[in-house]
Parts: structure tokens; C-alpha cells; sequence
């Protein structure tokens, strides 16, 4: 579901977040987010994801920009009357009242009959597969337990929008695949507008319309979770988000949608050229590790190289390889692993090659 | 087969349970032999000696001591309103006269003092004027020595103070005494003060308990939520007056509370009154001075439980739609009852036993039941009256501790 060319639902336009009056730790942030979209942030630890949602709660106030929520300037609005669910890492769910208490909090806050909440309590319970657990206290539940509490808790006053912090951070890999099926299940359901952080790339890849990624305060690419692998626009995006074989060399043409990249001494590749490439500058490869093919018969419209491979490495339904190419040790490939087909040796000289399509030539990033 | 396999199973059960019970016998000798010498410090210093003094409460061993047959005689006496018998005269004589050679005689009549003024210069009169023989019946002798021996109600009292084991403490110290016929009523009006001590003792430690929660519960959780650096530092301005010997602080109030003194100044510049204001030897000495002493004790145990309550809780209420304020009352303060609890409990049994401070700011309206316990102990000599009050005052102290464990749980007591 890409977003609908609709009217924003959540617009940041020109924020700007600074703790200390030095340094920025949102800088020009603008974007927007449509209604009913999952939006992901994504960014490495520090990069200002957490102090985003905190603006959008009213957590923190913004230096300057304005947010608006459905055309409403929220700057002004105190953050409990915001109508923003929230759900935190370690879930926050409130240790002295039971599970049905937690849940009923939004809704007695807001001044519901006893006897409505008790219904919405219960459809919520329903809802996260928790009917029986309504009397128990949060510390008696497991921990995914404890987040589909906060989950159907920050979700049971119908918020028109839902911000999670790391959601599942503490939760062990498995119960986290099941809780991220579980929470786009609910979003599917509720059709709510969701935010969502995390610096797991491939849970923001699997379960969001759109990813941001952050870095150091910076949106650097907002896009589809297809597009911003397939297609980085920078050299940060292309390394933070999946594996990525950054040769990193000078532009030395561009001839229509394709740039060279000038490697190493006489070895030059060709791909799609990013935005801000430019002869003369330095650039970076970004060529997903799955793209690489050792087929011997010559692709077209392909680059060949050529290099040795260093370490293999046996995943289950794949092979991973460490190679030496063009000088540059650390170049991986991703072969798949059909059990009737041996894999290369390692120590073997190879021949590896990509077409031109498969990769692009992106600028190196700010700074 | 299934019997076999199933008896096995509960053999092995029944092992487990073994196993298991050896194990935690093992760790409560560690814990036990752990304890110890703390237990043996506790028993010789604080457990027998309280012990003791509340055993006083129902002891009375001066007065048979000293006269035993005479004791021992009148306890087969029917009582007034006749007169024990002539032998019992006699018993008391030779007794008398044996006691002063021991000088026992001065101790009984200190006892006999608690139960009627003058009883001891009687006693001692008594054995002073007492003829080294007679060939006269002493129930003759001794009414012509002091003529309340010839009435019945002196050796009713002398009978009731010559009984080992007495009720007489624990009434008297609610303000109850027996009379002859063996009914409890009240004692006069003019020589009631117990139960008002205990009602004032009790109203000055829950004003002081309150008083101190309205004031430390924002200092601790202004300590709780400040940054490391200030939070320290205000932390030591809470901590300084542990370090001074409560004696200096009180001293300190007497100066500053005194008509002319720096309070007082103050109210009268800032021309918020006209003449001095009475602070001292009233109640409002009282409290401003406990509440002082005592203040710490309500800020660490709040402190100590309101730093492990994460700020993250707040901000969730709010960001579910509660005001702040609501956020605060509904889901931060219910965190911090066990700190509320602690702090309430301390204060309150702390300020049960308060002693120096109403002495020294208190007027003659104020006095609590420990000076009146100092009193009995060491200026009236009165022992078991003593160890009456303090029966009570333990009791009391127990009722405290057992309405705290109710409402607030002893086990989630936190204090550090
Ligand atoms: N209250 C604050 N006072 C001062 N600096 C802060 C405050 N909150 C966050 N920062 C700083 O702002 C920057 C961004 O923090 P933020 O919490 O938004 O990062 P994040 O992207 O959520 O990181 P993580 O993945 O580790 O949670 C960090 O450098 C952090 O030190
Ligand atoms: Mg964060």
C-alpha cells in the first residue's frame, strides 16, 4: 500500500530540535505521513528517532518548524490532548493496576461510564487473543504478553494516530516476528496512521508502507522499503539499510542514466547514476550482494571482474561469500544453495558479474 | 506394571520433598548461626531489660520483702471493715524491726508512697518508735505510735501493696483503680491524667506524622526527579541535621523560637504581626520541633522508593490523556505508597516515644507520655508505674505496626 495521493495527515515542516543550543538533534526534518500509513524510522542508535516521536507526543517542543496533525497545528497542543497513542520499549504498563485497569486508563480518563469501558476492556482483550488475563497485574504476564497489553491499551480510545518506540526491542527473535505479523494485523484492522522506530532494518523493511531514514538528525531517504533497497539515494542509505558492497572510487562519466566509477587503477563499473553524481567527484557502488552472479556466459550490458574468494560461509538456504575484488577485500556475494550444486572453494580465482541495472552509482553521502 | 511405575514416581517425589527439606533446614542454620551474636547483643541489651521493666508493671515485691509474715498474714484477711487480727500486730512488729536493721524498711515505704501520700513516714515513724520489747498486744502499741493503724483502710492498702502479683500499674495507668469490693472504676477526676497523656501523645505524633509527609513528599520526589549533580547536594542539606546531636538542634528552636527571638523578628518586619507570637511552651513549639528532628526520616524512606519508580510511567498517563496532575495522583503516587507507608510508620512510632523535644518546647499542656514514664522513673521512683505506661505505650506502638502491615504490607517496606 504505497501512500495514497491524499491529503498529509502528519506534516513536519522544518523542525528543528536542539537539547543544548549547539547541536541539532533534529535538523530540518520535513515530511509527511499519509492517513492509515505505516511509517517506519529507522536510523542507527543516536540519530534522533526517539526525540521525533517525542515532538509528535509533545514530549519535547521543537526549536522552530511547526508539526501539523489532520491540519492542526500541534506545537501549542498540551501532549495530553493530543490523542496520541503511545506504546514504549519496556511497555510502561502500570505495575499497581491490573491488565483490564491499564486498559481502562485512557477511557477513564476521559470521563467513560464504568460499564462502556468494561465492554471496550473486553473487545480489547479479545482483540490482542488475551480474553483471560483482564484481573492479572503486568509483572505476572510474559514479555509479549505484557506488550499486546500495551499495545490494546495505547489502541483501545481509537487514537487517530499511533507512535511506538521500539516495540518489540526487548522481546527474543522469534516472538518478535510474531508480535511485528501481530501489529500489522491491528493495523490493517484499525486502518490507524502508525509511526513506528526501530533499527532493526528488516523489521521496518517487512512491515512498513514507508521507511525514513534517519541519520545524525537527518531524513536522508524516505521511500517505499523497495525502493530505498533497490534504489538508495545515498551512500548511507545504500550501506545502513541491507548489505551492501560500497566500492568507493571517482566518477569519471556520466553517459545518459549511467555513470562510470572509476574503482581502482584501470578498473571502472557502470550503473544507474544516483541524484548529485557528478564526473570528478568521489561516489560510491551500492550492489546488493544477491545481484552478483557467476554465471561464465557473458551477461549483457554487464560488469566483469574478477577476484578470489576468501571465506565461504554455509547459511542454510544460502551460501555467503567473502571475496577480494579489485583490490578490496570484504566483497560479499549471496549465491542460493541448491543442494545438487556444489559451492565455489574457497582460495578459487573467480570471474563475478552484475548488470548494469542491478546497481547504482550513488554520491557519497553529506560531509 | 502402572502400580510399579506409579509408586516409583511417588518415591521419587517423596525423595525431592527430602531433598528439599534438608536443604532449607541447612540454610536456616546459616541464617540462624549468622544472627547470632546480634541476637545475644539484643537479649542482654534491649530484650531483658525491657523485659524486666515491663514486668514491673505487675511486680511488687518491695513491701513483701521486707514484711513477709505480716504479707503472708494478711493475705487471709477478709478486710475492712474489721481489723486483721492481733498476731497480724505482732508479725508486724517483729517484721519492722528486722526490716530496719536491713533498712529494707525505706523501700517498702517508697512503694507504699505510690498507693497513698505519707504511707512512708508512717512505715518509717513506725519502725523509729518501736519499742525494743513489749508486754502489751502491738494491735495496743502501734495505734498509739500513729492512730491510722487502728483503721482498717491502712491495712487494706498495706494488703494490696504487700501482694506480689498487682493489677494496681496497668489501672492506674489508665487512669483506673480497684476498690475494696474488687471493681474497677475510675480515679478522681483531679488525679486523671493518663488517658488524656495518651490522647495528646497520640494527636501530637499524628499532627507531626502529617505535617511531615506534607512537607518531605515534594522534597523527595523533588530529590527523585532532579538531575544527579543538584539532587546530591540538596541531598546533603536533608542528611546535615542527622549529624547533629538532637540535644543542639532543640537547643537551636529554644533561641529561635523564643519571644524575642529570630522567628519572631521576622514576623514582626515583615509586619505580619503586631506583638510576638507564641512559639515556645506550647504546641506549636511541640510540632515545629519534631517535625523538624523527624522530617528526614519521612524524605529518605520516600526518596528511597520513589528512585526506582521510572518517570517513563507519567508520561505514558499522559500520553494516554491524562493531565498531568491526574498522572501524578493516579499513577505516580499509588507507586510510592510503600515510601509513604515506611515514612508514616517511622515518624509516627518515632514521635510516640518523643521525649526532649516537648520536654524543652512543650508547655505544661503538652507533656507526652515518655516524659511522664521519665517522671515516674526518676523523680517519683515509681517503677511499676513506670513499666505500666510503658506496656501501653508498647502496645501501642505493636496496634502501629500492625495497622501499617495491614494497610501498606511490611514487605514492601523499602529503606534504601
Ligand atoms: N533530554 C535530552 N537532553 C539532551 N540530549 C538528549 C536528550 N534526549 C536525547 N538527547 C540526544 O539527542 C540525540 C538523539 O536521541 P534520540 O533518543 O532521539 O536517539 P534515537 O534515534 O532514539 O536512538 P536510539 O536508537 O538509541 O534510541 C542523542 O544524541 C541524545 O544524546
Ligand atoms: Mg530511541
Amino acid at each position: 500500500m504505497l501512500a495514497p495521493a491524499s491529503e498529509p495527515f502528519v506534516v513536519f515542516s522544518n523542525i528543528d530540535k536542539t537539547f543544548d543550543g549547539r547541536t541539532y538533534v533534529a535538523s530540518n526534518l520535513s515530511f509527511e505521513v499519509e492517513k492509515g500509513e505505516f511509517l517506519s524510522l529507522l536510523g542507527p542508535s543516536g540519530s534522533g528517532k526517539t526525540t521525533t516521536l517525542m515532538l509528535l507526543a509533545g514530549f519535547e517542543a521543537p526549536s522552530s518548524g511547526t508539526i501539523l496533525l489532520g491540519k492542526r497545528r500541534l506545537n501549542d497542543v498540551p501532549p495530553h490532548r493530543r490523542d496520541i497513542g503511545m506504546v514504549f520499549q519496556n511497555y510502561a504498563l502500570f505495575p499497581h493496576m491490573t491488565v483490564a485497569e491499564n486498559i481502562a486508563f485512557p477511557l477513564s480518563v476521559r470521563g467513560m461510564a464504568r460499564a462502556e469501558q468494561k465492554q471496550l476492556v473486553e473487545r480489547s482483550l479479545d482483540m490482542i487473543e488475551l480474553p483471560q488475563v483482564g484481573d492479572r497485574r503486568p509483572s505476572q504476564l510474559s514479555g509479549g504478553q505484557q506488550q499486546r497489553v500495551a499495545l490494546a491499551r495505547a489502541l483501545v480510545f481509537e487514537p487517530r494516530l499511533v507512535l511506538m518506540d521500539e516495540p518489540l526491542g526487548a522481546l527474543d527473535k522469534n516472538l518478535r516476528e510474531t508480535m511485528q505479523y501481530e501489529i500489522k494485523r491491528l493495523h490493517h484492522r484499525l486502518g490507524v496512521t502508525v509511526i513506528y522506530v526501530t533499527h532493526d532494518q528488516s523489521e521496518a523493511l517487512t512491515m512498513s508502507d514507508r521507511v525514513a531514514v534517519f541519520h545524525s538528525g537527518r531524513i536522508e531517504q524516505i521511500a517505499s522499503p523497495k525502493q530505498l533497497y533497490e534504489d538508495p539515494a545515498n551512500a548511507f542509505v545504500a550501506n545502513f539499510v541491507g548489505e551492501n558492497n560500497g566500492l568507493t572510487g571517482e566518477v569519471t562519466a556520466i553517459e545518459g542514466d549511467y555513470a562510470v566509477l572509476s574503482v581502482a587503477p584501470g578498473i571502472a563499473v557502470r550503473g544507474r547514476a544516483g541524484a548529485g553524481v557528478a564526473p570528478g567527484h568521489a561516489a560510491v557502488l551500492a550492489l546488493r550482494p544477491e545481484n552478483i552472479s557467476f554465471d561464465k556466459k557473458a551477461l549483457a550490458a554487464a560488469n566483469h571482474l574478477s577476484g578470489s574468494i576468501d571465506e565461504i560461509i554455509y547459511c542454510g538456504d544460502r551460501w555467503r561469500l567473502h571475496l577480494t575484488v579489485a583490490g578490496h577485500n570484504g566483497f560479499i556475494v549471496k549465491i542460493p544453495n541448491r543442494t545438487a550444486t556444489a559451492p565455489p572453494e574457497a582460495g578459487e580465482p573467480v570471474e563475478i558479474s552484475w548488470t548494469f541495472d542491478d546497481c547504482k552509482i550513488v554520491a557519497d553521502g553529506r560531509g | 506394571m502402572e502400580r510399579i511405575s506409579l509408586g516409583r514416581a511417588k518415591n521419587r517425589v517423596d525423595d525431592l520433598q527430602a531433598g528439599y527439606r534438608a536443604t532449607r533446614r541447612r540454610e536456616a542454620w546459616r541464617a540462624f548461626l549468622l544472627v547470632v551474636p546480634l541476637l545475644v547483643f539484643l537479649a542482654a541489651t534491649f530484650i531483658y531489660p525491657i523485659g524486666k521493666l515491663l514486668l514491673l508493671s505487675v511486680r511488687s515485691d518491695e513491701v513483701a520483702d521486707a514484711i513477709p509474715r505480716t504479707a503472708a498474714a494478711l493475705a487471709d484477711w477478709v478486710g475492712p471493715p474489721t481489723l486483721p487480727s492481733p498476731q497480724t500486730f505482732d508479725l508486724l512488729a517483729a517484721d519492722l524491726r528486722r526490716a530496719s536493721d536491713q533498712g529494707a524498711v525505706a523501700v517498702a515505704g517508697r512503694r507504699l508512697n505510690n498507693y497513698e501520700a505519707g504511707f512512708r513516714t508512717l512505715l518509717l515513724k513506725t519502725a523509729r518508735q518501736l519499742p525494743a520489747t513489749s508486754d502489751r498486744p502491738y494491735s495496743e502499741v502501734l495505734p498509739e505510735i500513729d492512730k491510722r493503724w487502728g483503721e482498717p483502710e491502712t491495712w487494706r492498702l498495706l494488703k494490696r501493696a504487700a501482694s506480689r502479683d498487682t493489677p494496681d500499674f496497668l489501672l492506674r495507668a489508665i487512669d483506673r483503680e480497684m476498690t475494696s469490693d474488687g471493681s474497677v472504676v475510675p480515679v478522681q477526676r483531679s488525679q486523671s491524667v493518663y488517658l488524656d497523656a495518651f490522647a495528646r501523645t497520640f494527636s501530637i505524633s499524628a499532627c507531626v506524622t502529617l505535617i511531615s509527609l506534607v512537607l518531605g513528599y515534594p522534597v523527595a520526589y523533588l530529590l527523585a526527579t532532579l538531575p544527579a549533580r543538584q539532587s546530591n547536594l540538596l541531598m546533603i542539606f536533608v542528611i546535615v541535621p542527622f549529624w547533629t546531636s538532637l540535644l543542639v538542634r532543640t537547643t537551636a528552636w529554644y533561641v529561635l523560637l523564643q519571644p524575642n527571638g529570630v522567628v519572631n523578628s521576622l514576623l514582626i518586619k515583615l509586619g505580619l504581626t503586631g506583638a510576638p507570637v507564641a512559639l515556645m511552651f506550647n504546641r506549636t513549639g511541640v510540632l515545629i520541633g519534631m517535625t523538624h528532628v523527624l522530617l528526614p526520616f519521612m524524605i529518605l524512606s520516600n526518596y528511597a522508593v520513589m528512585r526506582g519508580v521510572s518517570p517513563l510511567y507519567q508520561r505514558a498517563a499522559v500520553s494516554l490523556g491524562a493531565h498531568p496532575v491526574v498522572a501524578f495522583v493516579r499513577v505516580y503516587v499509588p507507586q510510592t505508597l510503600p515510601g509513604i507507608g515506611a515514612g508514616t510508620f517511622l515518624v509516627f512510632v518515632l514521635a510516640l516515644g518523643y521525649y526532649i523535644t516537648p520536654a524543652l518546647l512543650g508547655g505544661a499542656s503538652d507533656e507526652m507520655i515518655s516524659q511522664l514514664i521519665a517522671l515516674q522513673m526518676d523523680q517519683q521512683l515509681n517503677w511499676g508505674l513506670a513499666g505500666a505506661l510503658s506496656v501501653y505505650l508498647v502496645l501501642f506502638t505493636l496496634a502501629a505496626y500492625f495497622a501499617f502491615n495491614r494497610f501498606v504490607g511490611i514487605d514492601r517496606l523499602r529503606l534504601g
